[in-house]
Formats: structure tokens, C-alpha cells, sequence
């Protein structure tokens, strides 16, 4: 378990990180100090302010689902609370001349979902967490 | 001493060394899901053709106490044999005695089956089982690996090399299965690392199983270490007999020819609708793949790592090939890092042993991103470059749809001295897409035009003007950078014509000590 105080747009955010199976997870996310004047839009997503990822569900486990790489969110084909079996299409990415299909390595339920059709992203970001 | 005494005893020592480190120790090996060594020697080989060598070297240590314990083989199982009637070099490390560990003598051993597999220009198979370095025996235990590291080095590129791992592979010991061509590793039963939990938990304070370190998971999808996973021993051993087929026994000769009943001329309607109408929208490739090959099989290499390229093994008119091919339905098929370390070692893999290449083309560029260019997707990407452009083997490449840029000239085009280039009529082949080419050349004229709605029109405009005359192979056709633009469905017998026409292919590198391929 891992803490650390990181700023988006102005807002200051205390965040703890657990290990999960080796997968660092986003399990707590709280604003610390009312926003600032934003300065102009980060180009990476960290975390979303008006939508922060709850803590794990009582199994404790989550998978963060991660952009292979950088692109445009085409279509998002699952909610949260969706139960998602392996392989099931997740979301859509046009990224390189493709639309390219994100499936499910895990199944599980959908607990977050941190990006909107129409949103960029790059290699890394976390995309959704599956409660497992 | 009688005679008949003489061959008794010479009996009763054949029984004690097949014994290897004793009943108890067997059975805990079978108890852990795992054959002994002398038993999956036999299943690797054609029956009864086992010769081993060695059987009564045991080891010279005096330290520690260790004149007084001594097994018959010290711990690992040599000799040759066939596969498919092929001779074929093994050494198999023994679990049972002293954990497999590495001595003087048993390093000699597998040195002799390295030295023989040289000299007779026929394939290694080394079977992993060992706890590392016998301790007792210090520097000389060192002095082996070197010694067995040195002659894998030599061997690279004369004899295919194929290493299986059956159990725990650590520390300088997995530096000769990582000089070796091909590596196999069985789910749940085996592991690989440099240095184990315990010194990574010491070091780096992080808590790590050895599977979750260097598991058969780990080293296939993540670290891409491992060629092969096998569900069991037994089907582990079964591919490395399939893997060998494709292969030829030394450099100097050609992979075995397997007349088959598949006729050459054999059409494949379905390839005549599988790229979908929107360019956009993927498809599997390996449907391609096994369109156009013998009976439909393929042997696919590391198939869980990298998976946007997908490489491989596979018989077309009889004739044994290396297939390379961009995967459109993950990460679009993008050329990274990982893809082109993949691909740059299978192609020079394949040229180094005479095994002809068929490159599938459908790749829309090198992936972007800061972790791409801070991993030095440069000098990564160079490698793939270097090895087709250095390959002297038979080169025929078919474009099914993208082709663009440097990703273009990486997948063997005419100029890295591809020999016969085909495109399906469905091929774009250009330096960028339409969307990043009309930007370029056009956004400060129509963004002149304040309308917007003017604007999308005038870009629209300019993409169609763009994509008519570059998103098609009859530009490169029209150049003699294409071939010839073919039907999909009779790619089949378009490849296989060009592979025969390329039997006799003379082709040959300056002279030099060696190459300096960028690593």
C-alpha cells in the first residue's frame, strides 16, 4: 500500500495505491483542497475529480484495465455494474487506422469506468477497473 | 572373475545408474507431476533409439563431505537418438541426483553432446531440470556453465538448439536455454530467473512468488523468454518433435520436404471477402494464415507475446516455411518494441537455417508514445529492418491491406531485396494515412476558408484525391515495387509458385567477420 498527494487541474487529490496481484490499483482517491484556477486541459487522464474510483469492493480485488496504446475512445460497449466475462469487447480504441477491440482479460463486474467515447488516451492509462 | 560375473556386474551397474539419486527420489519427482530424466528422454525419441553416453561418470568433489556420496551419471542423461528418424543430440539433467545440479563431470557431458552435435551437424535438445551450481565444487561448477555457454555460442546458427525447461532454471543457468534457438517451458512445474524471490525480496523489497517471477506465464506473455508453453511434459515433448520436423538438422542443408495431399492449386474462396469494407475494422490474419497453407496447420512461436505479430512455422507444396504476419485484430497490428524483437530474431532464425520466408503484410506504422521512444524503438525497430534486409533465404511478401511508411519498408519490400512481392487488390501502400497526409499537405489552404462546414468539405475532397491515388497497389505496381496485385483466394498457389521458383535462389553478404545488427 502506497500513498501519494498528486495535483490535477489545481485540485490537489490524496491517493492510495495497492498492490493487487501485482497490478497496481487505484483504490482510493480524495480531493484534499477545492480547485484553483484550471489551468488548460492535461493532456493525460489521471483520475476523474467528479467521478473518483471507489474503494474495492469487498473481495478487495480489482483489475485496472490499461490502454495498449494511445488513440481515441471510439465506442464504450460496457457500464458500470456490467458483469463481463473473458474475452467479452469492453471498448472500442481508433488508434493507428484501427478501430481496435479492448476484450476482457478477467471476468468480473465493472466498478469504474474513467473515460468517455471521445476522449484520448495514451499507453497506461487505466481505462475501467473490474471488480474480480 | 568369470566372464558371466563381469557381464552381471556391468548389468547390475546399468540398473544402479538408471536409478538415478534413488527410488525415494523418483517417486517424489512423479508425486510432483514430473518424469525423470531417462523417461523423457524416451518420449522425446523415436522408441528404442536411445544411445547414451556417460552412464558411469560420476563426480570428483571431495569437499564438504561429497566422497562420500556419489550417484552413477552425476545428474545428468546424454547421448543421441532420432526424431522421426532424424539423428538427434540430448542431455536431459537429472533432478533426482543432487537436486540436477551442475559439476565438473556433468558440465564434461554436456559439452561431449554439444562437441558431437557440432561435428555431426545435428540438433541439440537440453532438458532443463536443475537447482543451478553444485556449491560443493565451487569455481569448477562456474567453469562448466562457461564452458557449456561457450560451445552454445559456436553452435548458434550451425545445429537448431531447442531448450526445454521441466522445473527450476535459475541464475547463470538460464544463460545457455537463452543462447539456445528455442525455449519450452511446462505450465505450473517450471521457472526461469537470474536471481529468485528471496534476493529480489532483499533487494528490491517487492514480494514475488517464482511463478509470478519466472513462471511459464510470465516468460510467454510478459517477458516473451519462453517460445512455447506445454499444458504437460508430454505435450511439451510432442511439440518439440513437430517443432524439429520443420527444421533442417544444420545450415548446410534444407528443412525435410513433406509431400502432402493438399493440392497447390487448392482455392480458398473465404479470403476473397475477409477484409472487411470499412479499412477500419480488423480481422484475424491467421485465418489468412491457415488459407494458404498445408492442411491448415501452423506452428505458431510465442503466440501470447506480441501478439500484434504473429510468427511461425508451416509447410506450403511440401516445402517447409517461416511465416510472418502483422496482426490487425490486436493493437491494429502495429509494429512496438516487443513485435520487432519477435520478428527480427524468427526471420533471422529462419535465414540462418535455410527456411524460405512468407511475410503477410497489413501494418499501419510504428506505434507512437514516449514509452515506445524511451524503450528505443529506434534501434528495436532496426533489428526487424537488419534481419529481413540481411536475409539471403527465399523472400515472397504479400500486402493484404496497409503498408505504410517505415513499417512499409520493414516488412520486407522489394528493396530489402524481398524476391517476389504480391499485393491483394485491397492493399494501400503509402508514406502516411490520408487523415496525416492531407493535414501536412493541405491545412493552411483550407483552413483559409473560415466556414467549417467548407473546411470538412475541402478536407474530404482531399483525402478521396489522396486515398485514390495512394490507398491502392496499383501505385506501387505501376513503380515494379509490387509484383502483381492477385486474387486473395489464390494466394495459395501464387506463394507456393514463387517459393518453387526461388529454390534455386543464390545469394550472398559481402564477406565480413560478422555484422554489427543493431542491439
Amino acid at each position: 500500500m502506497k500513498e501519494y498527494r498528486i495535483k490535477v487541474n489545481g485540485t490537489s487529490y490524496h491517493v492510495v495505491v495497492e498492490d493487487v496481484n501485482g497490478v497496481s490499483a487505484v483504490t482510493d482517491v480524495t480531493p484534499t483542497q477545492a480547485p484553483i484556477t484550471p489551468p488548460p486541459a492535461p493532456e493525460v487522464v489521471v483520475a476523474q475529480p467528479t467521478a473518483p474510483t471507489p474503494p474495492a469492493a469487498s473481495t478487495g480485488e480489482g483489475f485496472a484495465v490499461k490502454s495498449p496504446l494511445p488513440g481515441t475512445i471510439f465506442e464504450m460497449c460496457v457500464q458500470v455494474g456490467q458483469k463481463v466475462a473473458v474475452g467479452q469487447k469492453l471498448l472500442v480504441i481508433d488508434a493507428m487506422k484501427m478501430e481496435n477491440n479492448l476484450v476482457s482479460e478477467k471476468a468480473g463486474t465493472i466498478s469504474s469506468i474513467n473515460v468517455n467515447k471521445g476522449d484520448s488516451v495514451v499507453e497506461g492509462d487505466v481505462l475501467m477497473v473490474i471488480d474480480l | 572373475m568369470a566372464m558371466q560375473d563381469k557381464i552381471k556386474e556391468l548389468l547390475d551397474r546399468r540398473v544402479e545408474a538408471r536409478l538415478g539419486g534413488g527410488e525415494k527420489r523418483i517417486e517424489k519427482q512423479h508425486s510432483q507431476g514430473k518424469y525423470t530424466a531417462r523417461e523423457r528422454v524416451a518420449m522425446l525419441l523415436d522408441e528404442g533409439s536411445f544411445e547414451e553416453f556417460g552412464m558411469f561418470v560420476t563426480h570428483r568433489s571431495t569437499n564438504f563431505g561429497m566422497e562420500k556420496e556419489s550417484y552413477l551419471s552425476d545428474g545428468v542423461v546424454t547421448g543421441y537418438g532420432t526424431i522421426d528418424g532424424r539423428l538427434v543430440y540430448v542431455f536431459a539433467q537429472d533432478f533426482t541426483v543432487f537436486g540436477g545440479s551442475l559439476s565438473e563431470t556433468n558440465a564434461l557431458k554436456i559439452c561431449n553432446v554439444l562437441d558431437l552435435a557440432m561435428k555431426m551437424g545435428a540438433p541439440v535438445i537440453g532438458i532443463n531440470d536443475s537447482g543451478g551450481a553444485r556449491i560443493q565444487e565451487g569455481v569448477n561448477s562456474l567453469a562448466g556453465y562457461a564452458s557449456i555457454f561457450q560451445r552454445n555460442i559456436l553452435a548458434s546458427g550451425v545445429v537448431p538448439q531447442i531448450s526445454v525447461i521441466f522445473g527450476p532454471c535459475a541464475g547463470g543457468a538460464v544463460y545457455s536455454p537463452a543462447l539456445t534457438d528455442f525455449i519450452m517451458m511446462a505450465k505450473n512445474s517450471s521457472y526461469m530467473f537470474l536471481t529468485g524471490p528471496k534476493v529480489v525480496k532483499t533487494v528490491t523489497g517487492e514480494d514475488v512468488t517464482t511463478e509470478s517471477l519466472g513462471g511459464a506465464e510470465v516468460h510467454s506473455t510478459r517477458s516473451g523468454v519462453a517460445h512455447f508453453v506445454a499444458e504437460n511434459e508430454k505435450e511439451g515433448l510432442a511439440t518439440i518433435r513437430r517443432l524439429l520436423s520443420y527444421l533442417p538438422s544444420n545450415n548446410m542443408e534444407t528443412a525435410p520436404e513433406m509431400p502432402n495431399n493438399d493440392p497447390i492449386e487448392r482455392y480458398d474462396n473465404k479470403l476473397n471477402d475477409i477484409i472487411p469494407d470499412n479499412p477500419n475494422k480488423p480481422y484475424d490474419v491467421k485465418d489468412v494464415i491457415l488459407g494458404i497453407v498445408d492442411n491448415r496447420e501452423f506452428l505458431e512461436v510465442a503466440p501470447a507475446y506480441a501478439k500484434n505479430l504473429v510468427i511461425g512455422f508451416a509447410r506450403m507444396g511440401g516445402m517447409s516455411v517461416g511465416v510472418v504476419a502483422n496482426q490487425p485484430s490486436y493493437l491494429a497490428g502495429v509494429l512496438d518494441i516487443n513485435a520487432s524483437r519477435k520478428g527480427a530474431r524468427f526471420v533471422r532464425f529462419c535465414d540462418a537455417f535455410n527456411i524460405p520466408l512468407v511475410t503477410l503484410v497489413d501494418v499501419p506504422g510504428f506505434l507512437p508514445g514516449t514509452g515506445q521512444e524511451y524503450g528505443g524503438i529506434i534501434v528495436q525497430g532496426a533489428k526487424m529492418l537488419y534481419a529481413y534486409g540481411e536475409a539471403t533465404v527465399p523472400k515472397v511478401t504479400v500486402t493484404l491491406r496497409k503498408s505504410y511508411g517505415g513499417s512499409h519498408i520493414v516488412m520486407s519490400c522489394k528493396q530489402l531485396r524481398g524476391d517476389i512481392n504480391y499485393a491483394w487488390p485491397t492493399a494501400e501502400i503509402a508514406v502516411m494515412g490520408a487523415e496525416g497526409a492531407v493535414e501536412v499537405l493541405y491545412s493552411k489552404e483550407i483552413k483559409a476558408n473560415a466556414d467549417p462546414e467548407k473546411q470538412a468539405e475541402a478536407y474530404a475532397e482531399k483525402k478521396k484525391e489522396y486515398n485514390d491515388l495512394f490507398c491502392n497497389p496499383y501505385n506501387a505496381a505501376k513503380y515494379g515495387y509490387i509484383d502483381d496485385v492477385i486474387e486473395p483466394r489464390n494466394t495459395r498457389y501464387r506463394v507456393i509458385k514463387a517459393l518453387q521458383s526461388l529454390q534455386t535462389k543464390r545469394l550472398e553478404n559481402p564477406p565480413k567477420k560478422h555484422d554489427n545488427l543493431p542491439l
